[in-house]
């Protein structure tokens, strides 16, 4: 019986439905903030409606977010608000971009070896 | 996805999360607050008008917390980021927080609503308001008890002024910290 001494890559802690780049910042500013509103998320993250509107379609399918509807006095708003679980994928999410930073840096930042003796020739 | 593309996204990441954390809650609002009112209050702690200086302490001392939490509660709700429901109950707790510090407000004011701003800042986790609130703190507890001030009359300067003169400074301190954190948020990186 033989067994994979080697861990598991970093990138198999990545999340389709989180790591994309916009649905990775709609979480981000969510687990700041508890929830935003439509316009706000829609003018930080410089996406168009129909954009962002797909994106938290896609998280609130996946039990990240949560979407309500109401008025702001008489002015109609839609708040997204992040999940419990949202935010366990979002630390998720997190950790495993630091594993695949830390992995690079042992990778490519390795100190240089030491010269040889003596003068060169 | 390798390394290079995992660092830019966590400091996009960082970037729209100091950003939110920003719209939130501004670090101007608490510390121009309490500029303001730490100026307006200076020319009563003279020794002639005690105790009008404890007074307006125990009064503007929990007003500017109520100000301030009224003034983050407005601003979420107009600019569309922010806690929400809940927040009454947490509201009712920062009042009766407030109303515990009465007392010490009265014997070490500025040493109690550093200690306010403090806490404001580790809620909000943020770094720039803890600063100026613990050096506002330092300088302040040790104001009231006159360590500042006497310095000042041991050097023949001041007087009888030497604290009023001490709180001027404490509130031009924080009025540089609140108008550099004003012009950091209206110019964000």
């Amino acid at each position: 019986m033989t067994s994979d001494p080697s861990p598991a890559h970093p990138t198999a802690g990545l999340r389709d439905v989180v790591h994309q780049r916009a649905r990775l910042g709609i979480l981000t500013v969510l687990g700041e903030t508890d929830r935003a509103d439509f316009p706000y998320l829609k003018a930080l993250l410089r996406l168009t409606d129909g954009n962002l509107g797909r994106h938290i379609e896609v998280l609130a399918a996946e039990g990240l977010v949560r979407v309500t509807k109401g008025y702001e006095g008489r002015r109609p708003r839609t708040w997204v608000e992040i999940t419990r679980p949202g935010r366990g994928a979002l630390a998720a999410e997190m950790d495993a971009l630091k594993q695949l930073v830390q992995r690079y840096e042992r990778r490519h930042l390795r100190p240089a070896p030491p010269a040889e003796n003596g003068p060169p020739s | 996805m390798d390394g290079l593309d995992a660092r830019a996204l966590l400091s996009d990441s960082e970037r729209l999360r100091r950003r939110a954390r920003a719209d939130r809650h501004p670090s101007s609002v608490p510390l121009l607050v309490f500029a303001y009112l730490t100026l307006f209050g200076a020319p009563l702690a003279v020794a002639r008008l005690w105790p009008l200086g404890q007074v307006y302490w125990v009064v503007a001392g929990p007003a500017g917390f109520l100000f301030v939490a009224w003034w983050y509660r407005r601003q979420q709700a107009r600019s569309g980021v922010g806690q929400g429901r809940g927040s009454y109950a947490a509201a009712g707790v920062a009042v009766l927080a407030v109303l515990l510090f009465v007392p010490v407000l009265w014997h070490s004011p500025l040493a109690a609503v550093a200690a306010g701003l403090l806490a404001m800042a580790a809620l909000q986790r943020n770094a720039y308001l803890a600063t100026f609130a613990a050096v506002f703190g330092v300088l302040g507890a040790l104001e009231d008890f006159l360590v500042l001030s006497n310095r000042l009359a041991d050097a023949g300067l001041g007087g009888e002024h030497g604290q009023p003169v001490v709180y001027g400074a404490l509130g031009l301190l924080l009025l540089v910290g609140g108008l550099v954190a004003r012009h950091r948020e209206d110019n964000p990186r």
